[in-house]
């Protein structure tokens, strides 16, 4: 029993060691490799797909019901990216 | 109209809960969330609170209001509060440009953003428009 108790604290210490020896995880760029593009130039609203692959929620600009532009930066909605023009 | 959350019901979207994908998340101002340029909506106020206390792990990928990088916030990215909000940043570089202005970058200006997408002539000119 008196073993137990001499053991329990040294192990949470070990513990709190590992704990404290873990690098901290850094911030990270994402890089993004791919262009943007319309995901189908003969429809009329076509979709884009950003330069992270990822495929606009919207087929036309959420304001002005518009053709989406390419060269207009996605806001991020739940991780999902909205299209403007 | 001009909060998001109109846009969007307005065009008939809909999302999955940023906590829990099982569950649509409700478009209003009472479940959302602003992080950075991204935007949050839950299901209800407990995935709120969750996602409050975990910020920004939760958070995902953010878009840093100064470079306009993209990144993946670390265990103790750069950040600042300003104006009730919590602002991330991809580097320290970036912080420091905040703190010299903020209402610089707190609203995404598109007109100032530097088009690296390729020209489309079918499109109309972002710094005419200002957006839609």
């Amino acid at each position: 029993m008196t073993r137990l108790r001499a053991g329990l604290p040294a192990a949470l210490l070990l513990a709190a060691l590992a704990g404290c020896g873990r690098p901290p995880k850094p911030t990270q760029i994402v890089h993004d490799a791919g262009t943007v593009a319309y995901v189908d130039e003969s429809q009329e609203l076509p979709r884009l797909r950003y330069a992270d692959g990822q495929v606009s929620v919207n087929d036309r600009c959420i304001i002005r019901q518009g053709k989406l532009n390419p060269r207009m930066p996605p806001i991020y909605v739940n991780g999902r990216p909205i299209g403007f023009c | 109209m001009k909060d998001p959350w109109d846009y969007l019901a307005y065009q008939k979207l809909e999302f999955a809960s940023a906590i829990d994908p099982s569950r649509p998340a409700i478009l209003d101002r009472e479940h959302a969330r602003f992080v950075n340029y991204e935007i949050f909506f839950f299901a209800d106020e407990a995935e709120m609170k969750h996602f409050d206390g975990e910020l920004p792990a939760h958070a995902g990928i953010l878009t840093d209001p100064v470079s306009r990088e993209r990144f993946i916030p670390g265990d103790a990215p750069a950040q600042m509060a300003h104006d009730g909000r919590t602002w991330y940043f991809a580097s320290d570089a970036s912080l420091a440009a905040f703190v010299a202005d903020p209402d610089k970058y707190t609203t995404p200006d598109y007109t100032m953003l530097m088009p690296k997408m390729p020209e489309s002539p079918a499109a109309p000119d972002a710094a005419e428009t200002g957006g839609g």
